[in-house]
């Protein structure tokens, strides 16, 4: 479902910027099934390689029935219980009613364009600036050191002339293998390279 | 002490106990919001009358299901237009209808001697709703069910400027025929109260818009005259005599 480019949400760029942080960013929602109505439910994004990867799934579905299976196969994809994966695929979500699917669906696209901002949803001007004052908040100067030291550096000579040459390694940082690491990390990781840049 | 019933959890539920997956296998095995509606006017097969209807709210995976079997009864309905496939196929109003049969189907339950409903549809099938049932008995279908979700608690409805857009250009498209009465049948009251409210909101800003463009027009004329009267001056120029202003 095609859905406006998300804002930044309304918090200091240092929070936003430190938001951005931890491996698996949360958000605990409000929503509640009347089944289990003390059972705390939770929004972890996955890589948006995981949610393009979904989406190619229903390709071939007639378009009158895509949207709403996007919207449970990416709630499927990202809503969690304290013990795990809510639901183990689109199709178990099909035990809800329509308003229950829909206030879910509200909210964990809430949750997602606060905690995961990414190249498809995101307002990247908006969030870009956002994160860049972020970074260069002194509250988070050693984490955006650290952070934007996670590069490999290589020098080489050309002709008569040294170039030097910077490559990522956010799995660094974050212990996790590139495949995995979100599209809010590398926006964190941008922001606090151009942070320190500018610092010099 | 009230005794305590532990609730039965069917075996292909089961399975996701197993899996982990508890709350899925709790939502699986809750029960129905129903409801049992008196009737008229509705009579089922072998023309017996249906005093009393049993209602229950779909879950998302039976709309998904109702939406799947009108796609195919509308390829196999599609498939026998011959020259007009395509068309037909595309017939986004005859979808529509389909959809609303299987759903209707899905959605009504026979009423046992008790009064109570029970697990059997209440209608023999898709093809015999088809048939048999009027656009007058489809639309009193569609408030029932409306009203049962009513009755199941608040619906958050969002009604935004771009669904009426979308509904408004519906209409439009349709003005001469009956669609507008039956796309317009599932919506509550207070919906189609704000519908044309907002309406009736862009119907007086596009108003005012066409007025200010007019006054606009008009003053550019006014302007765009003078302008050329004092460009015809400065080029010395003999001014046409419909373009001067007249002396008093």
């Amino acid at each position: 479902m095609r859905r406006n480019l998300a804002e930044p949400p309304d918090v200091p760029p240092e929070r936003l910027w430190r938001s951005l942080l931890p491996r698996r960013p949360e958000r605990r929602l409000r929503f509640r099934f009347d089944v289990a109505p003390s059972l705390p439910l939770f929004v972890r994004p996955v890589p948006s390689a995981a949610e393009a990867a979904a989406r190619d799934e229903l390709a071939s579905v007639p378009d009158v029935l895509r949207d709403e299976l996007e919207v449970r196969s990416l709630v499927a994809l990202v809503l969690h219980t304290p013990a795990g994966l809510a639901f183990a695929d689109a199709e178990a979500l099909g035990a809800l009613e329509a308003h229950e699917l829909a206030e879910l669906d509200a909210e964990v696209a809430t949750a997602l364009a606060d905690i995961a901002p990414t190249l498809a949803r995101s307002n990247m001007d908006a969030w870009g600036r956002a994160l860049r004052e972020g970074a260069e908040h002194l509250s988070n100067a050693s984490a955006a050191a650290a952070l934007a030291s996670c590069v490999d550096v290589t020098a080489y000579a050309s002709g008569r002339e040294w170039h030097v040459q910077t490559r990522p390694r956010l799995d660094r940082y974050w212990g996790l293998p590139t495949a995995e690491i979100l599209d809010g990390h590398w926006m964190a990781f941008q922001a606090a390279r151009q942070a320190m840049k500018d610092r010099k | 002490m009230k005794p305590t019933t532990q609730p039965t959890i069917p075996p292909d539920q089961k399975r996701l106990l197993d899996d982990g997956y508890h709350l899925a296998a709790a939502l699986a095995a809750r029960g129905r919001t129903t409801h049992v509606f008196d009737v008229a006017d509705f009579f089922g097969i072998a023309g017996r009358p249906i005093h009393q209807l049993a209602m229950q709210i779909l879950r998302i995976g039976e709309e998904t299901e109702a939406t799947d079997a009108a796609l195919k009864t509308r390829a196999e309905q599609a498939k026998r237009a011959g020259a007009g496939e395509e068309q037909a196929r595309a017939d986004a109003e005859a979808l529509e209808k389909e959809r609303t049969l299987e759903a209707i189907f899905r959605a009504c339950r026979r009423v046992d001697e008790k009064g109570q409903a029970t697990a059997w549809a209440a209608f023999p099938g898709v093809a015999w709703l088809r048939d048999n049932l009027t656009t007058d008995q489809t639309v009193t279908l569609l408030n029932l069910y409306d009203e049962l979700k009513r009755r199941r608690g608040p619906v958050k409805m969002e009604i935004d400027d771009e669904h009426v857009e979308a509904i408004a250009g519906h209409l439009a498209d349709h003005a001469g025929d009956d669609i507008p009465e039956a796309y317009l049948a599932p919506y509550p009251r207070w919906f189609l109260t704000h519908l044309i409210v907002l309406v009736a909101i862009k119907l007086a800003a596009a108003r005012r818009s066409v007025e200010v463009l007019l006054q606009e027009r008009e003053a550019w004329a006014v302007e765009r005259t003078a302008l050329e009267t004092s460009l015809a001056a400065a080029r010395g120029e003999r001014v046409p005599e419909s373009d001067q202003d007249e002396e008093p």
